[in-house]
């Protein structure tokens, strides 16, 4: 999760402003520049992908929610139903996105839908020893499988800052 | 910045002038000053470098560092002949530059990778003395350190770490994030339990972070995540830091010297466990950099440009490697 382009944008003017403007040929407001620039392509990268990166990562998470509580209810173990129903219900009530895929609705789905992941991981390691190894492992798994996707989607819109970051210590 | 920093010289010497100021760019805990000054001392004029070290309320490791205990340890490491700076004063009264700060001796050098990475001769003169310098930081004596907190087993070198570390995130985290969850119960669940020496740790240890001039390393800086653990939570981050920094010697090349030097034995399987509870810090500093900056408490690009970068990064890497450690059983592939 990346914090939103406008908040990104209004610090780059600021600094632009404050900063970079007042005095060109000081250390910090060169470096405040090199920062705008790897900001910049973050930034292109981000409206051209971000919106399905979202959409990608939130169907993966309700896909892989489904599928955990489909298995930890295969294991008929009574103990954890009635959390296992309070999370369903969370996911039927979560915000869902709107038709246009705003990048706020999609957010607001994002952050429910982690949410409801996070309880669902707790749930899965406090129940080990009731629901049995062979199950443990496979419902771990399939979140871990989850959360390791997300990381390489949003990483494509990063990529370009990560270049950067290399080279900034040979700048210096 | 330079009329402040001048009144309090003053108060230390009346004959102080400040020449320059130069505040440092990309600062992670605060404000870092380099100050160009004269005085007249035992009635003799001097030219002298300090550097200002100042904690800054909205600084990306404001809440992680503590800089009265970075000024005790330089001050307690003087004693030795480790290469630090030496320090001379630190203050807590917030009416000189707003806050907390310390000051210490300008080193000679820099600390920019150029110049040793066109010349593999000088890259592994100073790789050799970096790597005898974190050594000898591993053998001080921890007691007169006693006020960092010692680890009361080899698993709390480890849990102190964490806890500290998860706190930190509990506190400032802005998003439910299941990955660090997942990175959390990992490091909880296989902590190091054979720990050779409890030891001071620089805690930042690595490229960017050393001075050098010429051929000779003049010190080892940025003492601000320095605490009291394993040596190996060291190496770790070392290794860490090189993985996004320069490579300065190879990691065969750093445990021959490491272990010539300290004389502690490399422990592989504990330097793995680190390298990931390294990520999971520099992932923790990237979300109090997020909190701050979307919560509008600063408007530095530095920290808008971390807060987006290193926490997925980070998360990443540490996935990656744990999937290692559990040879491919810690996510599923399809």
């Amino acid at each position: 999760m990346l914090p939103s382009s406008e908040r990104l944008l209004e610090a780059i003017r600021i600094t632009l402003d404050t900063l970079i403007v007042p005095d060109l040929s000081a250390p910090q407001p060169i470096f405040s520049g090199r920062i705008i620039g790897a900001l910049a392509e973050h930034l292109a990268l981000r409206s051209k992908h971000e919106n399905k990166t979202l959409v990608d990562s939130n169907e993966d998470m309700q896909a892989t929610i489904n599928a955990v509580i489909g298995r930890l209810k295969s294991v008929q173990v009574n103990s954890i139903q009635p959390e296992l129903l309070k999370l369903e219900q969370e996911q039927i009530q979560a915000p869902k996105r709107d038709i246009y895929c705003s990048y706020e609705s999609l957010t607001d789905e994002n952050n429910a839908l982690r949410r409801i992941s996070i309880e669902l991981r707790k749930l899965v390691e406090k129940s080990k020893d009731t629901i049995g190894e062979k199950a443990y492992d496979e419902t771990r798994k399939m979140l871990t499988g989850c959360s390791h996707r997300m990381l390489e989607r949003d990483y494509v819109l990063i990529q370009t800052m990560e270049d950067f970051q290399k080279s900034l210590y040979s700048m210096n | 910045m330079k009329e402040k920093i001048e009144a309090y010289l003053q108060s230390k010497n009346p004959t102080a002038q400040v020449l320059k100021a130069t505040v440092l760019a990309g600062g992670a805990s605060g404000l870092t000053v380099l100050v160009d000054l004269k005085w007249v001392e035992k009635n003799k004029e001097e030219q002298l470098g300090m550097v200002f070290k100042i904690h800054q309320a909205a600084g990306t490791l404001s809440d992680a560092s503590d800089q009265m205990a970075e000024f005790e340890i330089l001050k307690a490491l003087m004693d030795t002949d480790i290469k630090t700076p030496k320090v001379y004063w630190a203050e807590n009264d917030k009416k000189w530059l707003g806050d907390q700060f310390y000051v210490m001796e300008r080193l000679p050098g820099t600390t920019s990778s150029t110049a040793f990475r066109k010349d593999p001769e000088l890259r592994k003169t100073l790789a050799r003395q970096l790597v005898e310098n974190m050594a000898k930081i591993h053998l001080v004596d921890i007691k007169k350190l006693a006020f960092l907190g010692i680890p009361t087993s080899s698993v709390d070198c480890a849990q102190r770490e964490i806890a500290k570390w998860e706190e930190l995130y509990r506190a400032h985290s802005v998003f439910p994030d299941p990955a660090f969850e997942e990175v959390v119960l990992w490091l909880k669940a296989n902590k190091p339990t054979d720990v050779a020496r409890i030891s001071l740790l620089w805690g930042d240890p690595g490229p960017g972070n050393f001075m050098y001039e010429g051929n000779r390393l003049t010190g080892c800086i940025d003492w601000e995540m320095a605490h009291i653990g394993d040596p190996m939570d060291e190496i770790g981050m070392f290794l860490g830091k090189c993985e996004t920094t320069e490579t300065l010697m190879t990691t065969e090349e750093f445990y021959q010297y490491y272990e010539e030097y300290s004389g502690i034995k490399i422990n592989q399987k504990s330097i793995d466990y680190y390298r990931a509870l390294w990520n999971f810090r520099l992932a923790v500093i990237t979300t109090i950099a997020l909190n701050e900056f979307v919560s509008g408490n600063t408007s530095s690009v530095f920290s808008g440009y971390s807060g987006a970068l290193f926490g997925t990064l980070e998360m990443r890497k540490a996935f990656s490697k744990i999937q290692i450690l559990e040879e491919g059983k810690f996510y599923a592939t399809v």
